[in-house]
C-alpha cells in the first residue's frame, strides 16, 4: 500500500493527484452525456479548437494566459457549433470538421511563427501534471463545479433530449438551448483537462470511465457514479504507478499516458469479464 | 385558388351544438420551411373523440400531426388547438413517437421513460415527487406493462415500447394526443393493449389523433377518418369518408374491391 501512498507526501505529487481526480470524477460524469449523445468526436474537436485560444493566451499572457485562451476559444466553439449544427443542411460531423480545421490551422499558424513556443506546445500536446499548480487545482475545481452544477440539474432534461428528440420538441423544450449547455460544459470540461493530460489524452478521459459505467449498468445516474469513482481511481493509480516506474524503475512513464493506459486496461478486464459471465449465465440458462 | 366545392367552415368556438373542438383544420396547407406537403385540409376533432390519418408513404400524416404540435410550417389556411396556435398549446398536447425511431440500447428504464413525460410539468429545477411517480405508475399500468417499470427500455418488444410510449403521453394528462404509426409492426397482444388504452382516453375527454396503415384500426377506435396523400382526400366520418371511390382517388389503382368490400393493396 505504501507504494500508493508514500509519493503523495511530496507536495508536488499531492497537487497532481487532486487534479487528477477531479479530472478523473469529472471526466466520468460528463462521459455518460457524451456516450448518449454520441458527441465523443464533439469532444475529439474540440480538443482542438482550443489550440488557437493556447496559443493566443500564451502570446499575451504566458502561462496564465493559456488558461482564458483556451476557455474563450472553448466557449465560442460550443457556441459556434450549437449554431451551425442547427442548419438543416449541414450534417453535425461536417460542421464539427469546419470549425475544427479552421480553428486547428488559425493556431498552427499563430504557432511557426515564434520558436519559443515548442517546449510549452509539447506540454499541451502531452500534459504536464506534475508541475500543476495550487492556482490551477482552484480553476479545475471551480470548473468541475460549474459542470456537476449543470449536470445534476439538468441531466434528466439532457437524457430525455438525446433519447427522443422529437419527442423533447413536441413537450417544448428548445433544442438549441440544451445543446448549447451540454455543448459548452464539454468545452469547460476539455479546458480544465487539457493543461494536465494534454490535448491527445484529455479524450480518454471522457470517454472510458463512461464507457466502463455503461459495462455495468443502464441507469445514467448509476453508469455516471461509476465512471467518476473509475475515473478517479484510474487518476490515482495511474500517478502511482508513473512514479514507481519512473523512480524505482528508471523508466520514464509520463502520468498522463500512464493514467489513459490503466483507464484502457480496465475497461478490456471489465469487458471481457462482462462478456465471459454473460456467456456463463447464458450457458447456466440454457 | 377557389374552394372547388363548398366545404362548410368547421365549428371553433363554443355554441349551441356542444363544446369548442379540441383540434380545428381550417383550409390549412401544411410544410416545412417553404416546402408544401399537404394541402386543403379541412375538418375538426371534438373532445372525446378519434381521427384516423389515413393515406400511403409520404402523403403528410406525419406533417399533419407534427403541424397541431406546432413543428410543422402553416403556409396558409389554419390549425388550432384547444383554442390556441399550436406551439402555444403544447402544454396540452402529449405526442406519441414510433417506438423503432428510438435508440433500443439506450441505457434508459421503462419506469423512466414513462416518468420524462411530467418533466414539463415539473419544472426545471425540481425532481419528480411522489405524486409525479403514482402517475407515471398508474398510466403504466393503463397500457398493462406495470411489472416491467425496471426494465431497460430497449429489452422490451416493439410493441411494449408503443406502449411505454403511450404511457408517457398519458402522464401529460394532455387534452389531445397525436399519435404517429403506433401500430406498425405491433403484435397483436400490444395491439389489443394500445386499443383499449386509446378508449379509456377517449372517455376521459381526450381527443386522438392517429396515424395509420390500418383501416381496421380506423373501425376500432375512431369515429372520424382523415384520407391523404399530399392533399386531403375526405375528411369526416368513417362510413361516409371510406369510400372506394375516396379510396381510389387517394391511393390510385393500389385500392381493389373483394367481396363488396374495399381492400388498398401494397401499403
Amino acid at each position: 500500500m505504501a507504494v500508493l501512498t508514500d509519493p503523495f507526501q511530496a507536495p508536488y505529487m499531492a497537487r497532481a493527484l487532486a487534479e487528477l481526480v477531479i479530472l478523473g470524477i469529472l471526466g466520468g460524469v460528463v462521459g455518460v452525456f457524451v456516450l448518449v449523445r454520441r458527441l465523443a468526436y464533439v469532444a475529439d474537436a474540440l480538443t482542438h479548437t482550443v489550440f488557437p485560444g493556447v496559443v493566443i493566451g500564451f502570446a499575451a499572457g504566458a502561462a496564465d494566459g493559456v488558461f482564458w485562451g483556451a476557455l474563450a476559444a472553448g466557449l465560442l466553439t460550443a457556441a459556434l457549433l450549437t449554431l451551425l449544427t442547427r442548419t438543416p443542411r449541414i450534417s453535425e460531423d461536417a460542421a464539427l470538421t469546419l470549425i475544427l480545421t479552421a480553428l486547428f490551422g488559425l493556431g498552427v499558424v499563430l504557432v511557426s511563427r515564434r520558436h519559443s513556443y515548442h517546449h510549452d506546445l509539447t506540454a499541451f500536446l502531452f500534459g504536464q501534471v506534475l508541475t500543476v499548480t495550487r492556482q490551477e487545482i482552484v480553476q479545475s475545481a471551480a470548473l468541475a463545479l460549474v459542470c456537476l452544477t449543470v449536470l445534476v440539474v439538468l441531466g434528466r432534461h439532457l437524457t430525455l433530449r438525446a433519447f427522443d428528440p422529437e419527442g423533447a420538441r413536441a413537450l417544448g423544450y428548445r433544442i438549441g438551448l440544451l445543446d448549447l449547455a451540454l455543448h459548452t460544459v464539454i468545452a469547460l470540461v476539455v479546458v480544465a483537462a487539457v493543461r494536465s493530460v494534454g490535448t491527445v489524452l484529455v479524450i480518454a478521459l471522457v470517454i472510458i470511465p463512461a464507457a466502463v459505467g455503461r459495462l455495468v449498468s443502464h441507469r445514467i445516474p448509476v453508469i455516471a457514479t461509476t465512471g467518476a469513482v473509475f475515473g478517479g481511481l484510474c487518476g490515482w493509480l495511474g500517478l502511482a504507478a508513473s512514479n514507481e516506474a519512473s523512480i524505482r524503475y528508471g523508466l520514464p512513464l509520463a502520468a498522463g499516458p500512464a493514467v489513459v493506459l490503466l483507464m484502457v486496461g480496465g475497461y478490456l478486464a471489465l469487458r471481457v469479464t462482462t462478456a465471459l459471465t454473460g456467456r456463463m449465465a447464458w450457458k447456466a440458462r440454457t | 385558388m377557389p374552394a372547388p366545392r363548398a366545404i362548410p367552415s368547421p365549428r371553433t368556438e363554443a355554441g349551441p351544438h356542444g363544446p369548442q373542438p379540441a383540434i380545428v383544420f381550417d383550409h390549412a396547407c401544411l410544410g416545412y420551411g417553404s416546402k408544401v406537403v399537404l394541402d386543403g385540409v379541412h375538418g375538426s376533432v371534438p373532445r372525446g373523440q378519434a381521427l384516423a390519418l389515413i393515406g400511403p408513404n409520404g402523403a403528410g400524416k406525419s406533417t399533419l400531426i407534427k403541424s397541431a404540435l406546432g413543428l410543422a410550417t402553416v403556409a396558409s389556411g389554419s390549425v388550432t388547438v384547444c383554442g390556441r396556435r399550436p406551439a402555444a398549446a403544447r402544454p396540452h398536447t402529449a405526442y406519441v413517437p414510433q417506438a423503432d425511431t428510438l435508440d433500443p440500447e439506450f441505457p434508459v428504464t421503462v419506469g423512466q421513460v414513462v416518468l420524462m413525460g411530467r418533466y414539463r410539468a415539473v419544472g426545471w429545477l425540481r425532481r419528480p415527487r411522489r405524486h409525479d411517480r403514482i402517475i407515471a405508475a398508474e398510466a403504466l399500468d393503463l397500457v398493462g406493462l406495470a411489472d416491467r417499470s425496471r426494465d431497460r427500455f430497449g429489452t422490451l418488444s416493439g410493441g411494449q415500447r408503443q406502449r411505454v410510449l403511450l404511457a408517457r403521453a398519458i402522464t401529460q394528462q394532455a387534452a389531445v394526443l397525436l399519435l404517429d404509426e403506433p401500430f406498425n409492426g405491433v403484435d397483436a397482444v400490444s395491439r389489443d393493449a394500445l386499443i383499449g388504452a386509446l378508449r379509456e382516453l377517449k372517455r376521459g375527454g381526450a381527443a386522438v389523433l392517429v396515424s395509420t396503415h390500418d383501416l381496421a384500426i380506423a373501425h376500432a377506435v375512431c369515429e372520424q377518418v382523415c384520407l391523404l396523400n399530399g392533399r386531403q382526400f375526405g375528411f369526416g366520418p368513417l362510413q361516409s369518408t371510406l369510400t372506394a371511390r375516396n379510396l381510389r382517388a387517394c391511393y390510385g389503382a393500389q385500392v381493389l374491391e373483394v367481396d363488396g368490400s374495399t381492400v388498398v393493396a401494397g401499403v
